[in-house]
């Protein structure tokens, strides 16, 4: 009883801090061998999706990921897909990446470096929005209907911030 | 109990002091992008399970059972520094059973050891270290971590330390790891001691297994233009024991490996890796071993082409020593959702050959899409040793088939297929002799009114056994999840395992096989989420990314709690 008094009352102690810190580098490479770094997008909005072919929810939220690439791109949008998938699986995400007619990019972090640098806990799917300064300014764990909407308002707002 | 007390009061504190900061709320985001660029962060995960487990174990061969009847607490905490190059990071797990201890004729007594008698723990029921430390410096090119990370070469075939979360294995290599990233040549160094974790955050806590030290050192080095290029090595050390022959004596294992990679080579993806292994330890029959995996992708028209192959031959003795994790784990080319302990040998053989073939297609966009497909595995598994039942080689078909279809906010996946392990001879009757299964699964989530929507999640298996070594009764295992989630907040789970398969060691709470169970999930605010669970799950062997772990049952109730800050 003593424990649950005492994480329930941390729930209200504990700020969700994740926001305003600076979103950890990385060097990782597409589905074509082609380096990306956080780096080079320095001056947009980042929308970083953590995924991975064995996780459901993933593959139900991915369509509206593609729907927002492709209705923000213009406005400074950059998406890029973070694969969690071990190094042994990585021959499958390609033909799934084409069955879902996904046009932004897709990174393989087989290491999971990425991955754990950003959710330790490595739940999927989870989504950072990096602003145009390098901060972060959303994370979302999971994916339930609908969740995509708070997302893209994320999104929208770090898109208008200065 | 006092552990999780401190962990808590620290949290607490670290929490306090940040309080002029307002909580965020939905919305709140755009505030911190307006502030001026942060140069470093501090954030940390914590993750708690309470576990009243009333364990009602069936015990081999006795009519009796086995009733444990105890409180188990589970804490993982994460906590991360960092900027923009740098990082440093610790995680510390602690474990402790409570009511698992009594008194009698005066002598202090453990109904349950947790920690064996080659771990140091507080008590033989406490557990607490600190689990993963490390710090990592991010240059343009060069990378440089000092500590625990993660590592794997290729595809895996040589080395594949990753965490693997659903399956509750973390096994870091804990040294020092440089990789260098430059336009066209990647080059990764490592060397340091196997970090297994020990304590398991999902799953009951049954014995701790003790940090069991392999050193292992690899390079890898990668040439990336139209085709890639790359050559690995990897040396491993088991058990070195505090002598001085640690350093003279010769490697147990030695692995030597290159791989292709030509991404869109006239239209076709194509990967193929090879490894050779060479052991120099007694107790490993061979003296060396090889494996293979290539695999081609294509995409004609609205469909989507995969084709697989993998053969190996001695190549997990490299996974001998390494217990309840693996040093090297390559793709296995099953539909590992319903691996079996009859199939598990497949996994993880040391003689087998075999392919997969998937063709998927797809029909609509987007947000409107069906996306059905079809795939054949068929392998020649001739390894009789290990886990096998069977007394002769075998020949595995298992064609399988399902779809994806959404449609707005309504989702379907489907899975179904049949196994036929075919043995090389027939049945001392004359008939075929063969172990026979039949899977199904699906997963349908829809919305029902406003914010409320329903998720529904049944599976079957239906097991036939052949002749075996050791003759064990046909099975069926039937489960299924029913979710109602209201809003991003709350959801509402019920939970049904039905099972008469012999080979599992748990009995059910609603009947002697079915399991009952319910489960809510509460998130306060983002980043934070309560889980209260009550009821009981089957045990069974379970396998996920090319590693299978036995997982005892459960009974009675279990708090969690996941919380960012």
């Amino acid at each position: 009883m003593r424990f649950l008094f005492l994480a329930l009352s941390l729930l209200g102690s504990v700020p969700y801090a994740h926001a305003g810190s600076p979103a950890p580098g990385f060097t990782l490479r597409d589905l074509s061998n082609r380096p990306h770094t956080l780096e080079q997008y320095r001056g947009k909005v980042v929308l970083l999706d953590f995924w991975a072919t064995f996780c459901g929810p993933c593959l139900i939220e991915m369509p509206h990921l593609q729907k927002m690439y492709t209705d923000l791109a213009p406005k400074g949008l950059v998406v890029l897909g973070i694969s969690a998938d071990a190094a042994r699986d990585q021959s499958r995400i390609k033909p799934l990446v084409a069955g879902k007619g996904l046009t932004y990019p897709i990174l393989l972090d087989p290491q999971t470096t990425t991955v754990a640098a950003y959710n330790p806990s490595k739940t999927l799917p989870y989504s950072v929005v990096v602003g145009r300064d390098g901060s972060i300014v959303h994370v979302h764990a999971g994916y339930n209907p609908g969740d995509e909407v708070a997302l893209r308002a994320a999104v929208e707002a770090a898109l208008a911030a200065p | 109990m006092s552990i999780h007390v401190l962990v808590l009061a620290l949290l607490a504190s670290a929490g306090a002091g940040r309080a002029e900061e307002p909580a965020a709320r939905p919305g709140d985001e755009s505030v911190a992008a307006a502030r001026p660029p942060p140069t470093w962060g501090l954030h940390g995960t914590h993750d708690v399970r309470a576990r009243y487990w009333m364990l009602d174990a069936r015990l081999p061969n006795f009519e009796d059972r086995r009733i444990l009847d105890y409180v188990e607490i589970v804490d993982h905490l994460d906590l991360k520094a960092s900027s923009d190059r740098w990082t440093a990071a610790i995680r510390g797990d602690a474990v402790s059973l409570l009511a698992n201890r009594y008194v009698l004729d005066g002598v202090l007594t453990y109904e349950h050891e947790l920690v064996p008698d080659t771990m140091r723990g507080p008590t033989a029921d406490t557990w607490l270290a600190l689990e993963k430390a490390s710090l990592e410096h991010r240059g343009q090119h060069l990378t440089l971590t000092m500590g625990d990370r993660w590592v794997s070469f290729g595809r895996g075939l040589a080395l594949n330390l990753v965490k693997n979360t659903d399956m509750d294995i973390d096994t870091s290599l804990r040294g020092g790891h440089a990789s260098w990233h430059g336009t066209s040549v990647d080059t990764t160094a490592v060397v340091g001691v196997t970090n297994p974790q020990q304590v398991l955050l999902e799953n009951p806590n049954v014995r701790l297994l003790p940090d069991d030290g392999h050193v292992v050192a690899g390079v890898r080095v990668e040439r990336f233009g139209r085709v890639a290029l790359g050559a690995h090595a990897v040396g491993v050390q088991f058990h070195p024991p505090n002598t001085a022959d640690a350093w003279t004596r010769p490697l147990g294992a030695r692995v030597a490996g290159a791989t292709v990679d030509a991404p869109g080579l006239a239209g076709i993806d194509v990967f193929a890796e090879v490894d050779t292994f060479f052991y120099d330890e007694d107790a490993i029959p061979v003296d060396r071993g090889w494996a293979a995996y290539a695999s081609a992708g294509a995409y004609p028209g609205r469909f989507q082409v995969l084709a697989e192959v993998r053969a190996a031959h001695a190549a997990e003795y490299l996974n001998a020593y390494a217990v309840g994790y693996e040093l090297a784990a390559g793709p296995t080319l099953e539909y590992e959702r319903v691996i079996t302990e009859d199939s598990a040998a497949a996994v993880n053989s040391n003689d087998i050959v075999g392919g997969r073939l998937r063709v998927d297609g797809r029909w609509g966009e987007g947000e409107h899409a069906f996306l059905p497909y079809l795939a054949l595995a068929a392998f020649h598994d001739r390894d009789l040793g290990g886990l096998h039942f069977n007394r002769s080689p075998e020949r595995i078909l298992h064609p399988t088939f399902g779809a994806q279809i959404l449609r707005g906010e309504t989702h379907a996946l489907l899975n179904a297929g049949v196994r036929a392990d075919l043995r090389e001879g027939a049945t001392s009757d004359g008939g075929l002799d063969a172990d026979r299964m039949a899977h199904l699964d699906l997963d349908l989530s829809f919305p029902i009114a406003g914010a409320v929507s329903l998720e529904i999640a049944p599976s079957a298996q239906a097991f036939g056994w052949g002749e075996n070594l050791q003759q064990q009764g046909d099975f069926v295992n039937l489960s299924n999840t029913v979710a109602v989630k209201f809003g991003p907040r709350w959801a509402l789970m019920a939970y049904n395992d039905y099972s008469d398969n012999d080979l599992i060691r748990s009995t059910g709470n609603l009947g002697e096989h079915l399991y009952g169970a319910l489960e809510a999930q509460w998130i306060p605010t983002p980043g934070h989420t309560l889980k209260l669970f009550g009821g009981a799950y089957r045990a069974g062997i379970r396998c996920a990314g090319g590693q299978c772990r036995s997982l005892p049952g459960f009974e009675g109730v279990r708090l969690g709690y996941t919380g960012n800050f």
